[in-house]
């Protein structure tokens, strides 16, 4: 059986299952990870700036080791070690796509488990 | 586990900590994991924030500095604080980055350690308490 797409262990697990926390931080995943593959593709589709490939995917890379995406962070360090390089456009092209690809089946997950924890949050203050 | 858990949230209780990273969701875990060991926590978001800040108060007793930041990164604002400030408070540098040259490269930037993200809570803690320890002594 294939892994979920979508490993949220570390937040759980370091908050000692806190709902509240773990709905922030999904939130906040959420709101700088979609923006930052937005920027991250701009640069890989419209230009060949290595250096900020390099830094976006950097930038993207310690986000995606938090809640774990599948296979988002390996192909992160994969394209920020190409950038550094300076080489392998090609293959930086298809890992962007990949990353979409993944991003996008796991945006349902991503927002399911958000609301899940929204919902625990508001019976945890009513009680 | 558990009762190793609460002697480092006693031990971190009242320490002052400056935490520069300009990834916001690096910046809320570390908040939360330093928060319920007992730590008090700043953060900012770049090297020139945690150094206007260093500039105002003597106050923190160790920097957790992310080395990749946009703007002034956690080499060049440890730089700073080492060599123009005269600063020896403890630094420890927050990497994302797997390759074996990081720890070097915080070391000669001047940090007293280096820490790959996501963080271990314990390990975190541990480190921080020797490298104030070290730094005292």
């Amino acid at each position: 059986m294939q892994d979920p797409i979508v490993d949220f262990n570390f937040i759980y697990e370091m908050s000692d299952n806190d709902s509240t926390y773990v709905f922030e931080v999904i939130e906040l995943f959420l709101k700088n990870v979609p923006a930052g593959l937005a920027r991250l593709e701009q640069t890989v589709r419209e230009t060949d700036d290595f250096p900020v490939i390099q830094k976006q995917s950097h930038f993207l890379k310690s986000s995606a080791n938090v809640i774990k995406v599948r296979g988002m962070f390996d192909d992160l360090v994969r394209m920020e070690s190409l950038a550094r390089a300076q080489t392998g456009k090609e293959e930086i092209n298809e890992l962007l796509e990949k990353l979409l690809t993944v991003f996008n089946e796991a945006l349902p997950v991503l927002e399911a488990e958000k609301e899940k924890n929204k919902k625990l949050m508001k019976a945890k203050a009513r009680n | 586990m558990e009762n190793n858990n609460k002697k480092i949230a006693l031990l971190l209780d009242g320490i002052n900590i400056l935490v520069a990273e300009d990834n916001v969701l690096n910046q809320k875990i570390a908040n939360f994991i330093l928060k319920k060991q007992g730590a008090e926590v700043q953060s900012v978001l770049n090297g020139t924030e945690a150094i206007n800040l260093l500039l105002k108060t003597n106050n923190f007793d160790v920097v957790l500095m992310d080395i990749q930041m946009r703007g002034l990164d956690g080499f060049k604002t440890t730089q700073y604080i080492r060599k123009d400030m005269n600063n020896n408070i403890p630094i420890i540098g927050l990497t994302a980055d797997l390759f074996a040259t990081a720890t070097d490269e915080c070391t000669e930037a001047g940090m007293n350690a280096c820490v790959c993200k996501p963080f271990d809570p314990n390990s975190l803690c541990e480190l921080i308490l020797s490298v104030i320890k070290e730094v005292k002594n």
